[in-house]
């Protein structure tokens, strides 16, 4: 018996060994994918992928007269894979850039290694301010936590002429603690005063001890920046309070999901997001709407953590025309020096590592969410 | 000659690193380093999952601890302003870093830090017997976890801390799992190691014969505490950023993969695994990949490396039940007698050819017999078991040497009474006095230590250890020597085991054994597991030894040889001896006096023959005749 599992293990290796093949094209230039497609938050991974696969069909994988492969490594979620992926593409693959990882707490990881070792990596939706700062080789290609809820904040002082603001933030979700920080600094920056700080744990199904601590302090607007099941469970609960106030959320409740469970309590919910198919204003953001929607179907809405991975692309495209080499310090470089360039998302300039774009806003209208209005920086 | 082989082969292993450092390129030596960080994790998680038998799920915890503490001592100053932006940092951290030469101190700290946590898991859950231990080590890394996210002057809260120089080279890496794998296995081997392994084996016994538990399980606990949170340290100083989601529990998980799959209790397993599942996880890498064979082309599949992970798990834990290496262990004697240079035996025998530590003379004895002062004196036990009263209103008194028998039908109460002598069981009333003190209500192991010991109606030895172990697993309530030089093997440490040694093969050869020392126990054939309990209980250097029913299960001419023997060990320990035996032959052969039990309720007491003639014994054993 032990001999059978013995062949069994070796034919296994076998197999792997024999898939060692060879690309024939020459000299192709390798962007590495170093993305999480299996573990915690597989999905933005693989959403990612799928965009980065779809605008491969609109601007061809070919750059200074070289064809351009993918390498995609999976980190599963999680930190060491994620720096140990990230120096495999460098070393094995000689990556001249790397996309990913989707969640900032890998890219402080990966992007370490990628700064020692020269070579730009690039985060489609690494929101956390630290990954890029003080680094020459580490970018993003979306807005960061700060600008977000300062944004959302300087829409409910200013716009919705909320005087006071609650907070109900996921103690166990940094994004979520991060986001509830940034508002109540923005919101009292501005004037504003934030009159209650509450906190849920993902997993939660009762709200009603902060709802009713939020109830007795009568905010103007309450700010709920967490995913979407809390999100839409906490929603629910505070209309069956009679709390009736706005309720703003952040790019955390962009689901479908957060719909069906909130039903009609959500009906008038605004957010802050990355991008809106309605809001695509360049024409590749156009085409790339359209491309997507022939692939998986009509209805179905463009995922934005595809779209920014495509963004990805598109900068490191640009990036190499531009330094007119491989070589990944000119094209980090080269990303450094972007500016107006037209990608999925619309305009993106790079300052300082971070991506300059707007913040998309977002209403819920007949259970459906709908395109409000975009804030340019 | 092993030390030699262990310096020789650590410094081999130096001079591979070196030329690997120069050699290799980074990626290989990423993994190399990240598979030596598993190494000090998985051996200090083993010491209390496998060789004490306590189940924690808490290294997570210990490692963010760990973590945490480097992170906020090596962490540069212009790096620390520009991290926490949010809030400032806490004072005294934001005003020093310690420069690189320090980092050990870092790690150090940082253990000790995960020490004083286990500490605080471990006072309340040992208190308690049975899976506690899990239920609060799982909460102390969930309460580490919300700790980290909103102490921001003191962890930077959710967004975590960036920017460490990269300290942990390869001979940091390497340099901690060398030092913790060989701490642990010193540990492992020594007497508090075998304290620990008794424990896993039978926690009630190894009570029995004087180990302290809730202290062994401390003892383990702190160790792997202390090893966790340095391998926490080497973790961050390698992926240079720690933050809460570094230490969740999927770090638990995989750590308990590699235990397991190398075994629990193999310090040689977790070594292995450790590493393995480091390198593994990259090789399989190319699962992942596209696949071309021919003109079959087969896209990458993510996670297709995860599948086939699992897959060999499965396998492996079907076929291997009790992972790689089972509990067994590398050794240099056993290499070398492999490979024929040294023969197993003459290694072994050698503590035989001394003698045990002198002993009493059997006159010396005598005489102290005769003086006949009260040893052992239990006055109106009472106990109740729900409504059911076990033993009601029990006084004996017996005498320095005398043997006692103690009979009675099935249920009627007996090994109760040895119970509440050695402190299993408290009495609702009633007392118990040995040698002058009211030991009432004490912890079994103290009434061990006070010179009180047993054997076990249906035999508990460490199934699992050595022969000559078990024996040693008694011998653990003489050694003075702490846990650290223990595990340190220094001289002073040393001297005493090599007596310890002695002294249980004496032992050993009292009862035949001495041949057999290495044999598994559990595999002795039953009348030598009688025997082996008797040598384990005369090693806690007993006044008084307590047999329960030591001829169940012997013929007759064993009975009658084991007659001769329990005479003898009075004589030559100058013991007294208490026993419960059903075989009248034994009973009424040996017994200087007898107590009979019935219902929990005495019904006679004398010499065998007027046990032998009185009507109530008669009647309680055959029933009372009608009418």
């Amino acid at each position: 018996m032990k001999r059978m599992v013995g062949i069994f293990v070796c034919a296994m290796f076998l197999l792997c060994g024999g898939g060692f093949a060879l690309a024939a094209d020459p000299e192709p230039i390798v962007i590495g994918f170093n993305l999480e497609m299996t573990g915690q938050v597989a999905a933005y991974g693989q959403a990612g992928w799928e965009g980065a696969n779809l605008i491969k069909e609109i601007v061809k994988p070919e750059v200074l007269g070289r064809p351009v492969v993918f390498r995609l490594l999976d980190n599963k979620s999680d930190r060491v894979e994620a720096a140990n992926a990230a120096a495999r593409l460098i070393e094995h693959d000689k990556a001249v850039a790397i996309i990913g990882t989707t969640i900032s707490g890998n890219m402080l990881a990966a992007g370490e290694v990628c700064e020692k070792n020269k070579v730009p990596i690039i985060g489609p939706t690494t929101t956390n301010p630290l990954t890029t700062q003080g680094k020459k080789y580490v970018f993003r290609a979306c807005f960061i936590d700060p600008f977000q809820a300062r944004i959302a904040a300087t829409y409910c002082y200013r716009d919705l002429g909320a005087k006071t603001a609650a907070i109900l933030s996921d103690i166990s979700n940094d994004y979520c603690v991060a986001l509830g920080k940034f508002f109540q600094e923005q919101f009292e920056a501005l004037g504003g005063k934030v009159v209650s700080v509450t906190y849920c744990k993902a997993g939660d199904q009762d709200y009603s001890a902060q709802l009713t601590e939020i109830k007795s302090k009568n905010p103007d607007v309450i700010y709920i920046p967490n995913y979407y099941t809390e999100a839409a469970l906490a929603i629910r609960q505070a209309r069956d309070l009679g709390i009736t106030q706005p309720v703003f959320g952040a790019d955390g409740i962009a689901t479908e999901e957060f719909l069906a469970i909130g039903g009609p309590a959500v009906e008038g919910v605004q957010h802050t997001t990355f991008w809106h198919e309605k809001a695509a204003v360049t024409e590749i953001g156009k085409k790339y709407v359209e491309l997507y929607k022939q692939k998986f179907g009509q209805d179905k809405e463009v995922n934005v953590f595809g779209a920014l991975t495509a963004d990805c692309y598109l900068i490191v495209m640009d990036a190499i025309r531009r330094a007119g080499s491989a070589d990944p310090t000119a094209v980090a470089q080269a990303i450094e020096d972007t500016e107006n360039l037209e990608v999925v998302t619309g305009p993106v300039t790079i300052e300082n590592g971070d991506a300059i774009k707007p913040v998309v806003f977002r209403v819920v209208k007949n259970g459906r969410w709908e395109y409000s209005s975009i804030v340019y920086p | 000659m092993s030390n030699l082989l262990t310096v020789v082969s650590v410094g081999v292993l130096f001079v591979f690193l070196w030329w690997a450092n120069n050699n290799l390129d980074q990626f290989a030596l990423r993994v190399m380093r990240t598979g030596a960080v598993y190494i000090v994790a998985a051996v200090a998680y083993n010491l209390v999952n496998g060789i004490t038998g306590q189940f924690s799920l808490g290294p997570n915890g210990f490692m963010a601890i760990g973590g945490y503490a480097m992170a906020l001592l090596m962490l540069p100053l212009e790096q620390k302003k520009f991290v926490w932006f949010l809030e400032p940092q806490m004072w005294p951290f934001n005003s020093f870093s310690l420069p690189g030469e320090l980092f050990v101190v870092a790690l150090i700290v940082g253990g000790l830090l995960g020490a004083l946590g286990a500490l605080i898991v471990g006072i309340p859950s040992f208190r308690l017997r049975g899976d506690y231990l899990a239920i609060a080590t799982f909460g102390f890394g969930e309460i580490i976890f919300v700790l980290a996210n909103n102490l921001i002057p003191l962890t930077n809260g959710p967004l975590g801390i960036k920017g460490i120089p990269e300290y942990a080279d390869i001979y940091w890496c390497f340099g901690s799992a060398v030092v913790a794998t060989l701490f642990v296995k010193n540990l492992v081997n020594s007497s508090y190691g075998r304290a620990m392994k008794g424990i896993r084996e039978d926690e009630i016994a190894a009570e029995a014969m004087g180990v302290n538990i809730f202290r062994t399980k401390m003892q383990a606990f702190l160790v792997s505490g202390f090893f966790a949170a340095v391998a926490g340290g080497l973790l961050g100083a390698l992926v240079t950023t720690v933050s809460p989601t570094l230490f969740t529990f999927m770090m638990t998980f995989n750590l308990l993969i590699i235990i397991v799959l190398g075994g629990l209790g193999s310090i040689t397993g977790s070594v292995i695994t450790a590493f393995g599942f480091a390198v593994a996880m990259e090789l399989l890498r190319v699962m992942e990949a596209p696949i071309n064979i021919g003109p079959i082309h087969l896209p990458g599949i993510a996670g297709m490396r995860m599948v086939i992970f699992s897959v060999l798990l499965i396998v492996l834990m079907i076929f291997w039940r009790r992972g790689l290496f089972g509990q067994w262990d590398f050794s240099w004697n056993w290499l070398l007698s492999k490979i024929g240079i040294t023969s197993k035996a003459a290694e072994a025998i050698s503590p035989v050819e001394q003698n045990g530590a002198p002993r009493p003379t059997a006159t010396s004895v005598r005489a102290e017999a005769q003086e006949g002062g009260v040893l052992m004196s239990l006055q109106n036990l009472t106990i109740r078991f729900g409504g059911l009263v076990a033993v009601s209103d029990f006084s004996l008194d017996i005498k320095k040497g005398e043997i006692v028998g103690l009979i009675g039908p099935n249920g009627a109460g007996k090994t109760t009474i040895f119970n509440i002598i050695t402190g299993q069981y408290t009495p609702d009333s009633g007392h118990v006095f040995f040698d002058g003190s009211d030991i009432t209500g004490w912890r079994p192991d103290l009434i061990a230590r006070a010179g009180i010991a047993r054997t076990f109606q249906n035999i508990r030895l460490f199934g699992e250890l050595s022969v000559l172990d078990n024996v040693l697993v008694s011998e653990h309530l003489g050694i003075k020597s702490s846990l650290l030089t223990a595990a340190l093997g220094l001289p002073r440490y040393l001297s005493e085991e090599r007596e310890a040694r002695s002294r249980a093969m004496a032992l050993l050869k009292l009862v035949g054994l001495a041949d057999l020392y290495d044999v598994q126990a559990g595999a002795l054939p039953y009348g030598q597991q009688r025997q082996l309990e008797i040598a384990r209980a005369l090693a806690t250097h007993p006044k008084l030894l307590l047999l329960d029913e030591p001829a169940a299960g012997m013929n007759p001419e064993e009975t009658k040889r084991l007659m001769t023997f329990i005479r003898e060990l009075r004589d030559r320990f100058s013991l007294t001896i208490f026993l419960i035996e059903h075989h009248m032959e034994v009973v009424m052969g040996i017994c200087e006096r007898i107590r009979v039990l019935d219902y929990g309720v005495s019904i006679a007491e004398g010499t065998p023959k007027e046990i032998q003639t009185n009507p109530r014994v008669i009647a309680a054993y055959l029933g009372e005749e009608e009418g």
